[in-house]
């Protein structure tokens, strides 16, 4: 608190709680002094300084000051049975000691907590709220517990009970809120990347284009050289090695990208078209067919870009050791929403055991490398929309991936419009 | 067999029509032709009161339909023809002709005639096949899986065996060259062939690829290394099942 203390301060604070309570506490009962306190101190403190936080600090030294009481307490008990002046004294020594530990220690937690972190009003509210019911109850405790009324005692636990129920609740309800939140954050974050990465893929096909144009008048050049010398031969083979062979690559990077066009899920988006590009620079002939448009898919779009990440990673690389470099991949629609995903490849190996495959540990390329399609089984098995072959014929390697439509299920539906009204 | 061409260039319709004829006059006689189109129209026309089994269709066809719109429609009509394409660039749809029209093949136009022809009479050899295959009752030596459009025919001495999966109507089926998933439930799967026992409540095994039972712990081993659970009360019928088959299988090899 950034309250200089001064004279006029200290007499303010000695006039208006000093003296009324302790008048109260004695004239009329304990617990009217007490709750004088509370109230007037809060006041007072929160003219001088105008934030609400005052209230918690109040709330927090009232807490503290209660535990240690009881913790010297349950000490003084426990060792010494005999109530001689000295022990008296030296218990109260030891409370004041642990009181002002406990501040110390309150105020380096809040020092660090309450600026770094922005905590909004409601927030605020709420945990003074807790601080507030806390010392109510620990007071009230103190109280009750001196008494001998039993009624009374099991109306104080009831009254207990709800408000911490209610209390509970509605931090949990906060909580989950609060997850779901973070949930949705992290997927758009995931989307974030993949579109960045899908830029990131254009650009490339852009700077293709220009060093093409760039080298164009140099083309040109050459081919004018081979023209004035008459050398129809050269001229031929210059074209089909230099002018085609790079037309090509641009137009079948155009086409692949013109298929991607037609997947509206950005981050499927991202994701193939940067595994086109990494294909292209291993000289990869990967041909993506999409002929219809893709709006939505039946499963979490991180476990789809998850395991369609790893299917076509593996594909690449089999299709580095293979002889034909080719990589084809589908994504075909049904009319009844189903979709239907093949990733197909060549391999250089006859037959291979599909069932090692799945296996956790196992990769034909060596040690450290297999949990890639351990992980794809596992995603297939968390769905009951999701059916997955795996083959091998004749040096081509299959994966088909069926995911159906799921229609909405009641329970589900459900469950939405609760938590909906929960949050209201 | 009943074959359609529909091939908007003329040269190159001409040349189908021939390839066919002669493959039908030296080979299978069966095989005619029944009708040769320019336009899709004219095929949707005759197949209103006809049909046929094989189809050789172009992709550009030129008109407001394509050739896979016309396909689509053809295999609408009849789940079981046969549909090869002739195209200009074959690889760039292959994959949604394989499983989207369920094709049978894909010719590439763009190659020297004698391949070509070599293309042509093999699409119709496989045709011919597949056709023979439907008049005969083969089809129930083998195990049907539909993925996408397209059948797959797996043969049913190549499988292993079918368990459950971890999620509830989903069966996995493990076979020679590879594994498959499909919805169903084992039970109706128990009466497959007399060579599948369902030695646990969740395995249906191929007897004649179980290469070793460990009694002690009840489990299969089987012929891709695999392991199967058996269940106590299992053991001995699946024993003398095996032991019955392979009786068969001396008497009759």
């Amino acid at each position: 608190m950034n309250i200089r203390p001064g004279f006029k301060h200290a007499a303010v604070i000695i006039g208006l709680i000093g003296i009324p309570t302790v008048s109260f506490y004695f004239l009329i009962t304990e617990w009217a002094g007490l709750v004088y306190l509370f109230v007037s101190a809060a006041c007072v403190f929160y003219s001088y300084t105008k934030t609400p936080r005052v209230l918690l600090d109040l709330f927090m030294l009232a807490i503290a000051g209660i535990i240690s009481k009881s913790l010297i307490q349950s000490f003084r008990f426990s060792i010494f049975s005999a109530e001689t002046p000295v022990v008296i004294w030296a218990s109260i020594g030891l409370y004041l000691l642990c009181f002002a530990f406990a501040v110390w220690l309150y105020c380096i937690f809040i020092k660090k907590i309450w600026n770094s972190i922005l905590i909004p009003v409601a927030g605020q509210l709420l945990i003074i709220t807790i601080a507030c019911i806390t010392v109510t109850v620990l007071y009230m405790n103190l109280f009750i517990s001196l008494s001998n009324n039993l009624y009374s005692l099991a109306m104080f636990n009831l009254v207990i009970e709800i408000i911490y129920f209610i209390l509970m609740f509605i931090l949990s309800v906060i909580l989950l809120r609060n997850n779901k939140k973070e949930n949705l954050l992290k997927q758009k974050e995931a989307e974030q990347e993949q579109l960045f990465q899908y830029m990131q893929a254009l650009e490339q096909i852009n700077k293709d284009m220009q060093s093409f144009r760039h080298d164009y008048q140099n083309i040109l050049l050459t081919m004018q050289g081979y023209i004035t010398q008459n050398d129809m031969e050269g001229l031929k083979t210059y074209f089909n090695d230099h002018i085609v062979k790079v037309e090509e690559r641009v137009l079948q990077n155009n086409y692949v990208l013109n298929q991607l066009e037609n997947i509206k899920l950005v981050e499927l988006k991202g994701l193939l078209s940067t595994k086109v590009l990494l294909g292209g620079e291993a000289n990869i002939h990967f041909n993506i067919e999409v002929p219809d448009k893709i709006l939505a898919v039946d499963m979490n779009i991180l476990d789809l870009t998850r395991m369609l990440g790893i299917l076509v990673d593996n594909a690449v690389e089999a299709a580095i050791d293979s002889e034909d470099r080719q990589l084809n991949l589908a994504l075909l629609q049904k009319t009844d929403g189903s979709m239907l995903i093949v990733v197909e490849n060549r391999i250089g190996m006859e037959s291979l055991n599909i069932e090692q495959l799945f296996t956790a540990g196992y990769s034909t390329k060596g040690k450290d490398r297999g949990t890639g399609l351990a992980t794809v089984r596992k995603i297939v098995n968390q769905y009951s929309n999701i059916t997955m072959n795996t083959s091998s014929e004749n040096g081509i390697f299959v994966h088909e991936i069926e995911i159906n439509a799921v229609v909405p299920k009641r329970k589900k539906f459900l469950f939405s419009t609760e938590s909906k009204a929960f949050s209201r | 067999m009943k074959v359609i061409i529909c091939e908007n260039e003329v040269q190159q319709r001409k040349f189908l029509q021939s390839v066919i004829f002669n493959y039908a006059m030296f080979s299978e006689p069966s095989i005619e032709v029944v009708l040769s189109a320019s336009q899709p129209e004219e095929v949707l026309a005759y197949l209103q009161d006809h049909r046929a089994d094989c189809y050789f269709l172009d992709i550009e066809l030129g008109s407001s339909i394509s050739g896979m719109d016309l396909a689509s429609i053809i295999r609408e009509q009849d789940p079981l023809a046969n549909i090869i394409f002739i195209t200009m660039h074959a690889d760039k749809l292959k994959l949604t002709f394989k499983y989207k029209l369920a094709a049978l093949d894909f010719i590439v136009k763009d190659v020297e005639p004698e391949k070509l022809t070599q293309q042509v009479k093999e699409a119709l050899q496989a045709s011919f096949a597949k056709y023979q295959q439907l008049g005969n009752s083969y089809r129930s030596k083998f195990f049907q899986i539909k993925i996408g459009e397209r059948i797959k025919n797996i043969n049913l001495d190549d499988i292993y065996y079918l368990e459950t999966s971890a999620q509830v109507h989903k069966i996995g089926l493990h076979e020679k060259n590879g594994c498959y998933e499909f919805y169903g439930k084992l039970k109706e799967l128990e009466n497959l062939d007399e060579r599948f026992y369902r030695c646990h409540k969740s395995y249906i095994v191929n007897l004649q690829h179980v290469k070793y039972i460990d009694k002690k712990n009840r489990k299969l081993t089987m012929a891709n290394d695999e392991v199967c659970y058996v269940s106590t009360r299992m053991i001995k019928e699946l024993q003398s099942k095996i032991a019955k088959l392979n009786s068969i299988v001396q008497n009759t090899g």
